[in-house]
């Protein structure tokens, strides 16, 4: 018995010692949840009667959704009601979705983008995973900042593609008018490879996230769906 | 750092009495195995490979599913306990589960239950994003 107590003060010693050194320290994973129906019922209130809207996933996917914390607090697995990030504009837009419509998954990947610095940077856990350099919006068509998600990843089918070998949709939209109708698209915002590796570093796409391949490639052999997208 | 060292030292020094403490009760169910799939990133439809990387403890079926609570195949593992599964991916792209456990029939008890293993199934089309 007094060998297990030794052992614990050990072992709370050198987690104390260890979260001291700023590994991940302070770290909170997210919480995806994945739609199980065709059509996802959005409340507008917790509880309340009557949906919102529905939102469809599509063809080739099922519908996913950042869980919104407040705080850093956990997120309560048993409750009957999620609030979560929604895939629609304006970006942020949130509301309530029923737990017994989706699958709870825990993700411990996070990654945020400094746009000043033409940076992204892949946590896990809390710790740096890998940092790289990108392309982000021009100045007529910037990047929007905000806390988005991973919620598609494709694979181009021609080879040389302006996206590179793949392309991750996120929430959010672009909020110029000049990028909202790009290559017939609806403005929605991605992270992808390129086929102009000379663009990364710079301020050159509509609104869009340029990595260089062998990231988008670490990335999608990596990164669960929903993965949080914080732009700064 | 000469702190860390020492209850490190301690740890480990301790670690082996307490084991073998351990070991002299019922065999307890192993947990967290660890398996390998291929590939990383799969097409929609397209085969999947799963490779133990820790063994069954010995001879028995291993048991699969694509979702928990639901199986979706059986083998039986090779004499050291080590097995393959082979399957084609969900249509569906996004991110798959993969269960699996070890067990002496489909109603046994699970003898040792690998590590969930996540992977992401792409849909091949051509993005509309903002470039």
């Amino acid at each position: 018995m007094r060998a297990l107590i030794v052992v614990l003060v050990a072992a709370v010693a050198i987690a104390a010692l260890l979260g001291g050194s700023g590994g991940g320290g302070g770290y909170t994973p997210s919480w995806v949840a994945t739609a199980k129906v065709a059509d996802v019922p959005v409340y507008g209130l917790r509880g309340a009667p009557e949906p919102r809207q529905h939102l469809a996933s599509p063809e080739d996917a099922p519908l996913v959704f950042l869980v919104r914390t407040t705080d850093g607090r956990e997120v309560d697995l048993d409750a009957e009601w999620l609030h979560v990030y929604l895939p629609i504009r304006p970006n942020g837009s949130g509301g309530w979705i029923r737990s017994s419509d989706v699958t709870l998954r825990r993700n411990d990947y996070r990654i945020t983008v400094d746009l000043d610095d033409h940076e992204l940077t892949l946590r896990h856990r809390g710790n740096v995973q890998l940092t790289t350099p990108i392309g982000v919006g021009t100045s007529n068509m910037p990047t929007p900042g905000g806390v988005y998600y991973l919620k598609e990843l494709l694979e181009p089918p021609e080879d040389d593609d302006l996206y590179g070998p793949f392309a991750y949709g996120l929430s959010g939209f672009s909020d110029s008018p000049a990028a909202a109708n790009f290559r017939g698209g609806d403005g929605t915002l991605g992270i992808h490879g390129t086929n102009d590796p000379s663009s990364i570093g710079k301020d050159v796409s509509h609104g869009c996230i340029r990595v260089p391949n062998d990231v988008i490639r670490h990335m999608a052999s990596t990164l669960p769906m929903g993965t949080p997208v914080e732009i700064d | 750092m000469k702190q860390m060292i020492g209850a490190l030292v301690l740890l480990a020094a301790l670690a082996g009495p307490l084991a073998a403490e351990t070991d002299g009760a019922s065999p307890a169910q192993q947990t967290s195995l660890l398996a390998r799939l291929t590939p990383a990133y799969v097409n929609a439809g397209g085969p999947v490979t799963v490779n133990s990387i820790d063994p069954c403890p010995q001879v028995m079926q291993v048991f699969w599913s694509l979702g928990p609570g639901a199986l979706s195949g059986s083998t039986v593992t090779r004499a050291d306990g080590s097995w393959t599964v082979r399957f084609n991916a969900p249509t569906g792209a996004g991110v798959s589960p993969f269960f699996a456990h070890c067990a002496f029939g489909a109603n046994g008890n699970a003898i040792a239950i690998y590590q969930q293993i996540d992977f992401t199934i792409v849909a091949r089309r051509q993005p509309r994003y903002t470039g």
